[in-house]
């Protein structure tokens, strides 16, 4: 079987995501010690999925033979497409949109969302480090042109728990590590684990510069785009354009993510089927029509599953088959 | 590679680029604004020295208005002005940054709208610019007010008309006003931390240097702390008891207003202590020159 991703594409795909996840966190954290608790709670959630990747034991090979997994991730990657597709309905400025009119804006960004997914999730993963290269660069910028309103008095290292378990639960990529691994194995690992590293340091590095620089402008809801206000990198001019391109190429490489992984792992059980990503997007369009919070809900409550219980529970079979072997 | 670059350069149509002519633009200088509901807003654009006027029931519908009067779209992103007499709250000015596009950096200036039309609106920035460099006002733009609006005590520090030099006014999201003595005016330059190096005369005559300020709040249950530290070229002793009095002067003044512009509020929030409006607590002002 042809390996899905090589391990920087897959490192470069989940950051991406993550990146999205940062900049849409709706509240500043007032501190920045929590993050270190919320990445050993995220390290221990994978390490089943890790485990399992270690052993060179692919998703795929699993959902094969257990459909109903297959079916489960799925549906997971529809919820959590519908929940970004509400985050840009509810939480997203209108200035951050690239054209007037949210529904223009919806309609263009979904075409190219189905389009980008419909080529598969190789292709999303090839385009994904340059896009997070870009990202980075944008962050550098921002930081740049917020650092000079910094006062470090206000930097306070507090652990905020309600931070820390936002934090945790808007990691909804994280399930998609095994599913994305492949046959990769350690690389695949280590492309894990420097993904929730560099996630985790970009949160704080942005929590830092609300503190510091957004001061109690940013103490309100969605914090990153009025830091993205006040950054002035360039003297006395903003660098409004460079963030709304970086936001929308976040959000179409985040809904592609999920609507690419839910339509190749249709394919991979049901060869046969045609318009998987089409389906999926529809499948996340249709959930929006749920309250926000009801989505925001059920998303959050299968990320556990999703991303720990499920592989957990695929070790343990495997374990108690060798047992039944021995 | 074809499909990795169809897949970079798709996104870049949601860009929605421009395909405005400068021509078509008209790039505001200063606004005005006067009101809530409707909002009298009055634009003068660079190099003109005629002021437009429009009403609506919010700011974008006037900036709307006015854009047909000034034959294209109005274009904020360069506003160095921002005037208000009070009559609008905080929100309107949040929203001129969040959704109008408006520079941080933009001056906060409290007078009527009619100012926009004297010859002084024009140059008025260029000398706030001057006198914060020069140590002589205190720094303040729309992110600092905002950032005050939005404490305890709702108070901002704006410049505002004066005779010769701004004045330095303390304005509340209500629109009432104090305005600050000379005196007071001097020290709050020095407490809000003014950039690069600028020249300060002793009460001798002597002119000293000051390469670089910093302040410190450090707030306990007892009191609050502000240690303001000066370093200087050469002998900056003398600068010291002429300093402090300034310094003294200026922290009494915005206590007795019920203001704080200098960062109490977060530094008790640090020790979890909050900050009533109504019971300040003392504020030991402790200069050191270096």
């Amino acid at each position: 079987m042809r390996q899905i991703l090589r391990p920087g594409q897959l490192f470069a795909l989940l950051t991406v995501a993550g990146v999205w996840q940062i900049v849409c966190l709706p509240e500043q954290a007032r501190g920045v010690m929590g993050y270190a608790g919320a990445l050993a709670i995220q390290v221990l959630l994978l390490i089943p999925a890790m485990l399992l990747i270690g052993q060179g034991r692919p998703f795929e090979d699993v959902i094969e033979r257990k459909k109903p997994i297959g079916w489960t991730m799925i549906g997971y990657c529809i919820l959590w497409g519908a929940r970004t597709l509400t985050q840009l309905r509810t939480a997203v400025p209108t200035r951050m949109q690239t054209v007037p009119g949210r529904g223009t804006t919806a309609v263009l960004l979904l075409v190219t969302v189905l389009y980008t997914a419909t080529i598969g999730i190789r292709a999303a993963g090839r385009s994904a480090p340059p896009v997070l290269a870009v990202a980075l660069v944008s962050a550098i910028v921002l930081t740049v042109g917020a650092w000079r309103r910094a006062d470090l008095d206000a930097l306070t290292l507090r652990v905020d728990v309600p931070a820390a378990a936002a934090y945790v639960a808007g990691t909804g990529e994280a399930a998609l590590l095994w599913p994305l691994a492949g046959r990769t194995g350690r690389g695949a690992v280590r492309a894990g684990m420097a993904y929730l590293a560099v996630r985790c340091l970009l949160c704080v590095g942005m929590t830092v510069l609300c503190l510091t620089a957004g001061g109690r402008l940013t103490q309100g809801a969605y914090p990153f785009f009025t830091l993205a206000a006040l950054s002035q990198p360039l003297q006395g001019q903003r660098a409004d354009a460079l963030f709304i391109l970086v936001f929308m190429m976040l959000a179409v490489m985040q809904l592609t993510l999920f609507a690419g992984t839910a339509a190749h792992l249709a394919r991979v059980m049901h060869p046969r089927l045609r318009g998987t990503a089409a389906a999926a997007l529809a499948g996340m369009l249709l959930l929006t029509l749920l309250p926000a919070d009801v989505i925001e809900t059920a998303a959050t409550s299968l990320l556990p599953a999703a991303a720990g219980l499920l592989p957990a529970a695929t070790l343990a079979a495997a374990a108690s088959r060798r047992r039944a072997v021995a | 590679m074809k499909r990795l670059l169809t897949t970079l350069l798709l996104p870049l149509l949601l860009t929605g680029c421009s395909t405005e002519s400068l021509a078509d633009r008209a790039y505001t200088q200063a606004v005005a604004l006067h009101g809530t509901a409707p909002v009298r807003v009055t634009v003068r654009c660079f190099d003109e020295t005629d002021c437009r006027t429009s009403t609506g029931t919010d700011v974008p519908a006037a900036l709307r208005e006015t854009a047909a009067l000034a034959g294209g779209e109005v274009f904020l992103g360069h506003t160095e002005l921002l005037c208000t007499d009070g009559t609008v709250p905080p929100a309107t000015l949040r929203a001129m940054l969040d959704e109008e596009g408006v520079s941080p950096a933009c001056r906060v200036f409290y007078a009527p709208p009619p100012f926009l039309a004297r010859d002084e609106a024009a140059t008025t920035v260029h000398t706030l610019r001057m006198a914060e460099q020069s140590g002589l006002l205190p720094t303040a733009d729309l992110a600092s007010a905002l950032d005050e609006w939005c404490g305890v005590c709702r108070t901002a520090l704006v410049p505002g008309q004066g005779d010769g030099l701004p004045a330095i006014v303390l304005l509340r999201d209500d629109g009432r006003t104090t305005r600050l003595t000379d005196e007071a005016v001097q020290g709050m330059a020095l407490l809000r931390v003014p950039r690069g190096r600028f020249q300060m005369r002793a009460p001798d005559g002597e002119n000293v240097t000051v390469t670089r300020v910093r302040r410190h709040v450090r707030a306990s249950a007892d009191d609050v702390s502000l240690t303001l530290t000066l370093h200087t070229e050469g002998d900056g002793a003398v600068l010291r008891p002429y300093v402090q009095t300034l310094c003294e002067t200026a922290v009494a003044e915005m206590c007795v207003a019920r203001a704080d512009v200098l960062g109490l509020e977060a530094a008790m929030a640090r020790a979890d202590l909050p900050l009533d409006p109504e019971a300040f607590p003392p504020v030991n002002v402790i200069v050191e020159v270096k």
